[in-house]
């Protein structure tokens, strides 16, 4: 069996986050895709990779686990909270509850940022904790500090559109971060940027989340800007059982 | 973080994000909220257009008195009570007796220049006219004359002008004229009637009429005869010494104008003439049916009893004289006695107080010789004395100066009157009679009119007052044909512009769904953005509609800006061709209420569908860069 929730991290803190025999199936075109996950589990602090080439079911991965898609069955789907303490059963949640929880808990990096065009990067940056009702001097307070962290606190009053393509996905790391969420996604967060700026984001990224013990899962298919830099890796292995029939599995990476 | 718990997201928020976002997009704003203004401002114009115009139309329709006008088909004797009783109804705005239609042809010209004579119509009129009133003209009094618009036209004349009224009769195979000055107080206008017309008092045209049938008018000194009261009698009683032959008694109902006969007794006559009757064989009533004897029937009566001896009796009708002197005092009642024979006989003892021989030729002696009565002198010790006698018969009254002569031979409560006077009283039954002062004459009064003018006081009334005419044997024209038809017309165009105006609405909702629709649309991405943050389904559906409701509000503020311009131009385009308080374009206060609140329900369900789609479609697509 497969197990992609290594221990590496001391054994006796529950993880953030953990699964355990999920599937989710999609059919598209007469094709038949099965996505199974025996077991994964990030710890606090701990930075996962999830790379695989394109099709192997990255996206869905990361929608389940961004409480956007529903997987089919699903043994064990927790996710530890903020603000309680036995973790939420995300399988049982209802849409409100799952909700609830991608305001509190949940921080994402979009491919492309996903910054709202008509905000400023500071009221982007905010936003969670505006949609949290968080007390608003201090949400701004920490935008600011979280900003200056990742560079770009000059560029706060601009619009997402007078940034780089760097400087905007800081932005959105930093909304990802603002509301102190235990776990954070990030879909390709460095995608669209050069080679040069993706690892300077890379490491501003690790390092913030770092400093506030938030649990990242970050998917990419680029090998070589994860090489040696992150906790752990995991990757799918892919079987195709007949033509049109795949079935891809999540594993812990060889070179993890 | 100091308060790490937090709450539900304010409602605020999602409106100010909604407002960012729109006023981010500002052009595009602009462009979306272009669009809704362009789907609804024809529309708002097009139902501005249909609700002015059906609107005027029914006003006007309702409004118009000549709609409600019902005149007589044709000429009638309309007494002057028919007229207090019409009146009176309910369903009758105003009625005023009319001439008949050639007593009403008269002729207008401007002071001093009667070749530019115009021939017109005379129609009466009175306080409370409708036509007049409604079409903001002021009600002619006497001397004055409200002209029709095409009679003014012709007549050259406006406000305040002088015009001579010009009436002509036939006389002696030659014209008569008669004048008077009247002044212009208005002119109606073209709808109140196309025809050359002069309306004037009814006064006036009784006066006019009056004219043409021959008779003098006092008060603008027009020549003529007068209308002299002639005697009228009932019955007549013939007293005969003989008894007459079958033939003669067959004479005397035929072709005499008498048509009853009767034989009485001596006491039976006495009572009847109200006088001791002589001794005599017989004693013959003769009586009338249906019209009165005259004169001449007396006469008839007269000439077949020649040689006969015999005696002929007036009796008086049963009525009673109330007499009151200068200072109008009352001097009492008194029942109306015949003074005497119409030929003296032997035997009668009453003394001839009257200095002339009783009998009916053309001369006719003046009131101030034989309206005398003999009155008994218990009751008027002073002597002769000038009294005012009323007398109330059939219906009519009529007050006169009399001299009153006291006599012994007159028994109490009773006075006994010439012949003539008896005659008067006998007309009195039938028609009405004045006492004209200046003339001290008694003269018939007008018997009745010809026709009206009547107005319902409603549409709704009409066919109501025709029926109720022709119960009564009047045929009468109404304009029904033309309300039916104009209500007809309405309806069809009211179904017409209801047509067209639902196929704007469909396509107007076609476009505003799809406008919306496409501007929710394309917000899709960040709409599943703020999904992922966590905005609950509520907070989230609330974002599109915010937008919607942003465009349908703001487009309709500028459908109704253009629509108040448009109907603005409309109305003063066609400002000529409405009244006062009338508007081709135009809405009900409500009627902007109501087209933004289906306005806001479209946009809103169209927004909401659009976002249900966003949120129904795996958010997961939305998010990626595809």
């Amino acid at each position: 069996m497969n197990r992609a929730d290594a221990g590496t991290f001391p054994a006796g803190a529950a993880p953030v986050l953990s699964v355990r025999d999920m599937k989710k199936i999609r059919e598209k075109g007469g094709m038949h895709f099965e996505l199974h996950v025996p077991s994964f589990s990030v710890h606090a602090g701990e930075f996962v990779a999830v790379v695989g080439e394109s099709g192997c079911g990255k996206s869905t991965l990361l929608d389940i686990l961004g409480l956007v898609l529903r997987p089919d069955a699903v043994g064990r789907f927790f996710l530890k909270r903020r603000t309680q303490r036995e973790p939420a059963d995300l399988a049982t949640l209802s849409e409100q509850g799952l909700s609830l929880c991608r305001r509190k808990d949940i921080g994402y990096v979009m491919q492309s940022g996903g910054l709202l065009p008509y905000l400023s990067v500071l009221d982007n940056i905010v936003l969670p904790c505006r949609i949290n009702a968080y007390p608003d001097k201090l949400s701004l307070k920490r935008a600011k500090v979280l900003a200056e962290t990742l560079g770009i606190g000059a560029h706060l009053d601009k619009k997402p559109a007078f940034l780089s393509g760097g400087q905007r996905q800081r932005a959105a790391i930093a909304r990802a971060l603002v509301h102190m969420p235990r776990l954070v996604l990030a879909d390709e967060p460095t995608a669209a940027v050069d080679n040069i700026t993706a690892c300077e984001v890379r490491d501003a990224f690790q390092r913030t989340a770092a400093e506030q013990m938030a649990a990242v899962i970050l998917v990419t298919h680029d090998r070589g800007l994860i090489r040696g830099k992150v906790d752990r890796t995991v990757t799918f292995s892919l079987q195709k059982r007949k033509p049109g029939y795949v079935v891809s599995t999540l594993t812990e990476s060889a070179d993890g | 973080m100091a308060d790490a718990r937090g709450g539900p997201p304010k409602r605020a928020l999602v409106l100010s994000l909604c407002l960012s976002d729109l006023c981010h997009e500002r052009m595009l704003t602009l462009c979306m909220v272009m669009a809704v203004a362009a789907v609804l401002g024809p529309l708002l114009i097009l139902f501005g257009l249909k609700y002015g115009t059906v609107e005027t139309l029914r006003e006007r329709l309702i409004h118009d008195p000549r709609n409600c006008e019902i005149r007589p088909v044709s000429s009638h004797a309309f007494t002057v009570q028919w007229f207090e009783d019409t009146a009176k109804r309910p369903d009758v705005s105003f009625v005023v007796p009319t001439t008949r239609q050639l007593s009403a042809a008269v002729e207008l010209s401007p002071v001093g220049a009667p070749d530019k004579s115009v021939s017109l119509d005379a129609l009466p009129t009175a306080p409370g006219d409708p036509l007049i009133l409604e079409n903001g003209a002021k009600v002619p009094d006497d001397g004055q004359a409200l002209l029709s618009a095409s009679a003014a036209e012709i007549l050259g004349a406006s406000v305040g002008d002088t015009l001579t009224l010009t009436v002509r009769r036939m006389k002696n195979s030659g014209f008569q004229s008669a004048r008077t000055d009247l002044t212009v107080t208005g002119i109606l206008p073209v709808r109140a009637g196309a025809l050359r017309s002069v309306f004037i008092s009814l006064s006036l045209l009784e006066n006019i009429e009056n004219f043409k049938d021959g008779l003098a008018v006092a008060a603008f000194n027009w020549p003529g005869e007068l209308p002299r009261a002639y005697p009228l009698f009932n019955s007549l009683l013939t007293v005969l010494p003989t008894s007459p032959r079958p033939e003669l008694l067959f004479k005397l109902t035929n072709n005499t104008g008498f048509a009853g006969r009767k034989m009485l007794s001596r006491e039976e006559a006495s009572d009847i003439a109200g006088l001791p009757m002589p001794d005599a064989e017989c004693y013959i009533l003769l009586t009338t049916k249906g019209s009165p004897a005259g004169m001449n029937n007396i006469e008839a009566v007269r000439n077949i009893l020649a040689g006969q001896k015999a005696a002929l009796f007036l009796p008086a009708p049963d009525a009673a004289l109330s007499l009151s002197d200068a200072a109008g005092h009352d001097l009492g009642i008194f029942r109306i006695m015949s003074a005497g024979p119409l030929d003296s006989v032997a035997g009668t003892k009453l003394p001839n107080v009257f200095p002339w021989k009783e009998g009916f030729g053309r001369d006719i002696p003046s009131a101030e010789q034989w309206l005398k009565i003999l009155a008994p002198t218990g009751r008027f010790p002073g002597g002769e004395q000038e009294a005012t006698g009323e007398v109330t018969l059939g219906g009519n009254s009529v007050r006169f100066r009399v001299r009153i002569v006291p006599s012994a031979d007159v028994t109490e409560d009773t006075v006994r009157a010439p012949l003539r006077f008896i005659g008067m009283l006998g007309i009195l039954q039938s028609r009405p009679l004045f006492w004209d002062k200046d003339l001290r004459e008694f003269l018939l009064s007008k018997r009745g009119y010809a026709g009206f003018r009547l107005y319902a006081s409603g549409l709704e009334n009409v066919a109501g007052l025709k029926r109720y005419f022709e119960e009564q044997g009047l045929q009468v024209h109404t304009e029904a044909e033309r309300i039916d038809d104009v209500m007809r017309l309405d309806k069809y165009l009211s179904l017409i512009f209801w047509l067209i105006a639902a196929g704007s609405l469909a396509g107007g909702t076609a476009c505003l769904v799809s406008n919306i629709y496409a501007g929710i649309e394309r917000k899709r991405r960040e709409l599943a953005v703020l999904r992922l943050l966590g905005l609950g389904w509520g907070a989230f559906i609330r974002f599109p509609l915010f937008t919607a409701s942003f465009y349908a509000i703001c487009g309709f503020g500028a459908a109704l800006c253009l629509f108040y311009a448009m109907s603005f131009v409309i109305n003063t385009l066609f400002a000529d061709h409405l009244q006062g308080g009338e508007s081709l374009c135009r809405l009900a206060w409500w009627h902007p209420f109501i087209a933004l609140a289906l306005t806001v329900l479209i946009a809103l369900l169209s927004g909401g569908i659009a976002a249900c789609r966003a949120a129904a479609v795996d958010p997961a697509q939305a998010l990626r860069d595809e």
